[in-house]
């Protein structure tokens, strides 16, 4: 994929999260956003899935510019699979139909059809015999994995991660990032915003730092995580490497 | 204590013998039939049922009026309570406010002064003479306000976050509402609300204080012509209780079940 970003700046209010961010990203297959909490990872991966406007600036993806229209948004956003970090799935649906709901209001699939490809689908990530179950009984991992399988079965483009596993135990953690590594093997393209620094640098091939709603740093993900630049992508380094 | 007992309930256990059921409802009715058996007795009352068979065509009326006044209620303070629920959210101050002020006025005051103050006051001046009409209008208002909370509880159980994942997902807006929104929303309602329509039952005994010929009003005539108190209040009673205990009872058994699903 294509990113670029021009002069991006997201306020809330008096509050500046992200200010006056710029980058061109060509050819990137997976990419991953790390830095600080509070520093706007999350603002960015929003903006770029086109679920909040910028205050001001433009997002390019593959050249085409997210324009702030509800009626472009709703074509934009069907192209991308946005997974959270947690409570991705309605809750009074059970595992198949939340799969099959997009199939079917957003992708105009009829419904027998849809609920064949969501089957096929969860069979693929081994999730089948959790389909008929609501979400309440399904583990953490497996109600990311649902989300993922979801957002696969629209056919998405891209996805996008928030965090994907940082609700998660460590165990559940790896099944999780296995299904996204596994993705990535097939060719999906992806960013994910994570603080599993082993996924960013094995699993992503480019990198972006952010912190204080500045892109800090960013590059390949084996030279910036073997040769940070920056003082503060050192420091952060060192700090969440500490106890690994 | 391992032994099992005619007597004792484990709160573990969700089914226990339905004979044992049987028997222990069975020994509370008993102690029930006694204690009223005995303050008859201290009074020395005769009961003299043949005097609700006498009047049975005006209670059958009075029951009747009770439940098609309930029923208009419920239907009328569905549509109160909503519009008050979407005044609450709206973003226009007036609107806003006057739901607030419905809500406060109508939860803070008990019913009886609202029911003589709107028929009395509010009634006469716009000359709503039917007053079946008019306590139909005043019970809904009343627990318009109350449906207007449950509603809003209901919505706002549902988190921000589903509705950016809706959005994320690619559904527009009237998808979002029909889709994620209103069937959660019904779930959460339901129980509360089959709970509200059980007090608009009990509450519609009041509009008997502005001449309503419901089933109290009539149970008011009946015992001012033959006496029969005893009689007639037991079966006032059980007429209540054949309205709200099915409620009741179906009200637990959906909330169960939501319980389960989510
Ligand atoms: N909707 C919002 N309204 C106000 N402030 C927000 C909102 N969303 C995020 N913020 C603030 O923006 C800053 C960056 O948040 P976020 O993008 O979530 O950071 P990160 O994901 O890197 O932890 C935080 O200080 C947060 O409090
Ligand atoms: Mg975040």
């Amino acid at each position: 994929m294509n990113l670029s970003l021009k002069h991006l700046t997201k306020k809330f209010g008096e509050k500046t999260v992200l200010n006056d961010v710029s980058c061109s990203l060509g050819e990137i297959r997976s990419l991953a956003i790390i830095g600080p909490s509070g520093g706007g990872k999350s603002t960015l991966i929003r903006l770029i899935a086109g679920l909040i406007p910028p205050s001001s600036g433009t997002i390019q993806l593959d050249k085409q510019t997210v324009l702030n229209d509800e009626a472009f948004l709703i074509e934009y956003r069907k192209k991308l699979g946005m997974v959270f970090q947690a409570y991705n799935l309605f809750p009074h649906l059970t595992a198949i139909e939340n799969v099959m709901l997009p199939l079917i209001h957003v992708h105009h699939i009829p419904k027998e059809t849809a609920r064949k490809q969501a089957k096929e689908c969860l069979q693929r990530f081994q999730l089948e015999e959790h389909e008929d179950k609501l979400p309440a009984h399904l583990s953490g991992g497996q109600q990311q994995r649902v989300a993922i399988a979801r957002a696969i079965a629209s056919e998405s483009k891209y996805l996008l991660f928030d965090e994907p596993t940082s609700a998660l135990d460590p165990e559940l953690t790896g099944e999780v990032l296995d299904m996204i590594n596994e993705l990535r093997q097939e060719g999906k393209e992806f960013i994910v915003v994570t603080h599993e620094m082993g996924f960013a640098k094995n699993a992503c091939d480019y990198v972006v730092f952010i912190a204080d709603g500045k892109i800090i740093e960013h590059g390949a993900s084996q030279s910036l995580f073997s040769d940070p630049q920056t003082t503060e992508l050192q420091s952060f380094l060192s700090r969440i490497l500490e106890w690994n | 204590m391992n032994r099992p007992s005619l007597f004792i309930r484990d709160p573990k256990k969700t089914d226990p013998a339905r004979g044992k059921i049987a028997l222990n409802i069975a020994l509370v009715a008993a102690v029930l039939f006694a204690i009223v058996q005995f303050s008859l007795s201290r009074i020395d009352h005769i009961p003299r049922w043949d005097q609700i068979w006498t009047y049975r065509i005006l209670f059958f009326k009075g029951f009747g009026m009770t439940i098609i006044v309930s029923l208009f209620a419920l239907i009328l303070s569905l549509t109160f309570g909503t519009l008050a629920a979407l005044g609450n959210h709206s973003k226009v101050y007036f609107f806003h406010y006057l739901s607030k002020f419905y809500i406060e006025l109508i939860r803070g005051t008990p019913l009886l002064v609202q029911i003589v103050f709107f028929y009395y006051i509010i009634g006469t001046a716009f000359q709503i003479e039917n007053k079946i009409i008019g306590g139909i209008l005043i019970l809904s208002t009343f627990s318009g306000a109350y449906v207007s909370e449950i509603i809003r509880a209901g919505i706002e159980s549902i988190e921000n976050s589903q509705l950016e994942i809706a959005r994320a997902l690619g559904l527009n807006h009237r998808q979002i509402y029909r889709l994620i929104i209103y069937p959660q929303v019904i779930r959460q309602v339901l129980p509360p609300l089959a709970g509200q329509f059980a007090s608009i039952i009990k509450d519609s005994s009041l509009l008997s204080f502005i001449a309503v010929r419901e089933f109290t009003k009539v149970t008011f005539e009946v015992t001012a012509i033959n006496f029969a108190t005893f009689e007639s209040y037991a079966l006032l009673a059980v007429g209540y209780l054949l309205l709200t205990l099915p409620i009741s009872l179906w009200t637990k058994r959906l909330e169960r079940k939501f319980y389960y699903e989510s």
